[in-house]
């Protein structure tokens, strides 16, 4: 016995970068959308971005505007964004302006009014703008009670569905308003919102209910940019496992270095470098740089303390060429300095450019430079951000090296506190100490996950060709407090 | 003609296109078939406009059209309607005996001349030319166009 056969539910996929990935694989063919959210959030552009991407002549698209921007306003500002193609109007994309029906009319002939013009145009696609300003009035001039707009919603998605329409109401709605009948009715809701924060205002996505697809849950952060909108979906759903540690290690460029690592970094390890102001990080993270390009590695530079040209400017003395190596597209310093980042926006651009590029070392420069380029909303969950950044990060195999500015004054012991260490799977200390009335720059190994490494302190230097370990630190104790007492013993040689 | 400087040659150009094309279709020459082409050709042009940009969108723009072109053109004074929104194909031709054909039929071109140089400083030429000149099926306002 064979089992009944199941209806299939077409897609439509929105054509809005990161959001069928939001929404679970697109929308549903001939579902009702409602796209709600409070004014310029966007409900405009995200509707007539999926409908540019997705209406034909053979499948055209029938925008009702009723109240609110007027239609002139609406086309003027609309054509500013690259995915409005003017070629498309009016065969494919048709505008209708229903302000007088909803004014003067009772919504049976609002109703009567769309239904004539889809009967005519037999759309594939219809856009109700704003819906919420729909009332009707009746004969009597009366507004329409919320039975007859209930008996509207319900006829209104009767008739488009008959007329196997995928179609979009769009609304100012808030919360409260969550009664609405249309609420009850729409297949889909997609909420729209912006969370404004000091300075920063983040916009953010919600797909409250998808019928028929299995939408990602919470809130998803979206740029609006010329290209319309772009979501950047949270970054849990997209975790993969990390991949199997190989015994595989990288070299970090930095001459003494390597042999305290027990030769170099392991492959797809998380490294922090963390020390004072001027202590060499920088120096440090491009000849770990320098040293993957000689290798044939291609390299990510995420930086967020300096423009990429400083950067590069500072990276001259490297023995590769870095500017020639970005020509070739083994190297890509990207520049993240914006202050009302998404954790997710960063992550994709990274990620992406390592994809890109197919590159196994990465450098964030620096953890502190990340945290200020952060809207504060993601400012207070740092912790949970660099979590999702850097296990999205490891989960493609490359090997990450963070550099974070520590305190001096801190004492020795600092990592415990650190809201960061949790992250890291190995972490390189630099130090300042005062010896024989100058400051000497030492760094130690202070752990490597899984892997044996030295635990003594070594002097280093930075110089104009770039930093070199030197020798072990050796007749002085209390170096951790930055002023250690000779022991008396003679030094021993590294 | 002088007037005409109100309007910007590209759009004169389209308007004259449109205008063209509606008499071409219409076939005879006589002045009853020219005024029922340039009926059907304004009227299709205040339907569309009233179509995308609702009632009120259109009457302010074609207001705002006819004040620009009535300066060179007076028969438009009489031809368009504001009770009905329209011009009718007897007030044309009412209008032609009046003045001549060539004379009604410039004061047309001149009236969606304006309304596409208005239009296109808006959403720009190459959509209000669009929006203007669109054939589509337009049940709802079918009888409009009888």
């Amino acid at each position: 016995m064979t089992s009944p056969a199941r209806s299939i539910i077409g897609n439509v996929a929105t054509g809005v970068p990161g959001l069928d990935t939001v929404l679970g694989g697109g929308l549903c063919e001939y579902s009702l959308n409602l796209i709600a959210g409070p004014p310029g959030s966007g409900k405009t552009t995200l509707t007539q971005q999926i409908l540019f991407a997705n209406a034909t002549s053979e499948r055209p698209a029938l925008y009702f505007t009723v109240l609110g921007e007027p239609t002139v306003k609406m086309l003027r500002y609309q054509q500013q964004f690259s995915f409005f193609d003017i070629n498309k109007v009016p065969d494919a994309v048709r505008f209708f302006n229903l302000s007088k029906e909803a004014t003067t009319e009772d919504l049976q002939s609002v109703l009567e009014r769309i239904v004539a013009d889809v009967t005519a145009a037999e759309p594939a696609f219809v856009a109700i703008d704003s819906f919420r300003t729909i009332r009707g009035r009746n004969r009597s001039g009366e507004e329409d009670t919320p039975a007859a707009l209930s008996e509207f919603v319900q006829q209104l998605a009767l008739q488009l569905t008959s007329w196997e329409v995928t179609s979009f109401l769009i609304g100012e709605y808030n919360e409260p308003e969550r009664r609405h009948p249309v609420f009850t009715v729409a297949d889909s809701i997609l909420w729209l919102s912006e969370d404004v924060d000091r300075n920063s205002a983040v916009r953010k996505f919600r797909a409250v209910k998808v019928r028929g697809r299995s939408p990602m849950p919470g809130l998803h952060t979206f740029r609006l940019t010329r290209d319309g909108m772009r979501v950047f979906p949270r970054i849990p759903e997209q975790h993969r496992e990390r991949p199997v540690r190989t015994e595989r290690r990288l070299r970090t460029g930095v001459p003494g270095l390597d042999p305290m690592l027990d030769g170099g970094i392991p492959e797809g390890d998380v490294l922090m470098l963390a020390g004072p102001t001027g202590s060499g990080k920088t120096t440090f993270a491009t000849q770990f740089v320098a040293e993957g390009l000689s290798q044939q590695e291609p390299c990510v530079v995420a930086v967020f303390e300096e423009y990429p040209e400083t950067f590069l400017s500072r990276a001259k003395t490297a023995p590769v060429d870095f500017n020639a190596m970005i020509q070739e597209g083994r190297l890509a310093v990207i520049y993240l300095r914006p202050l009302d980042l998404s954790v997710d926006e960063m992550l994709e651009e990274i990620l992406n450019t390592v994809k890109r590029i197919g590159a196994t070392r990465v450098v964030i420069d620096s953890l502190s430079g990340f945290e200020v380029a952060l809207a504060p909303t993601f400012r207070i969950d740092f912790r949970e951000s660099l979590y999702r950044l850097v296990g999205a990060l490891t989960a493609t195999g490359v090997t990450i090296l963070l550099t974070a500015e520590i305190s001096e004054t801190y004492p020795g012991g600092r990592f415990s506190n650190e809201r960061v260490a949790f992250v890291t799977d190995d972490i390189i200390e630099q130090r300042y100490v005062e010896m024989d009335g100058r400051l000497q720059k030492v760094l130690s190994v202070v752990k490597m996950r899984g892997s044996k490494h030295a635990t003594d302190f070594h002097v280093y230097e930075l110089t104009s060709s770039g930093a070199a370990v030197g020798e072990r630190l050796t007749g002085y104790r209390g170096i951790t407090t930055g002023i250690p007492d000779p022991t008396g013993e003679a030094p021993a040689s590294g | 003609m002088s007037g005409d400087a109100d309007q910007t040659p590209a759009a004169l150009r389209i308007a004259r296109r449109v205008v063209k094309r509606a008499a071409v279709a219409g076939g005879e020459v006589t002045d009853a078939a020219v005024a029922a082409a340039l009926q059907r050709v304004s009227s299709r042009a205040f339907a569309n406009l009233r179509e995308a940009m609702g009632a009120s969108g259109c009457e302010a723009l074609l207001t705002r059209a006819l004040a620009r072109a009535e300066r060179a053109h007076p028969a438009l004074r009489d031809l368009y309607r504001e009770k009905t929104g329209d011009i009718q194909v007897d007030d044309v031709l009412a209008i032609i005996e009046a003045h001549s054909v060539d004379a009604v039929t410039a004061a047309i071109e001149a009236l969606i001349a304006a309304l596409i140089d208005i239009l296109s400083r808006l959403i720009g030429e190459d959509m209000a030319t669009r929006l203007i000149d669109q054939e589509v099926p337009r049940p709802s306002l079918g009888a409009q166009e009888q």
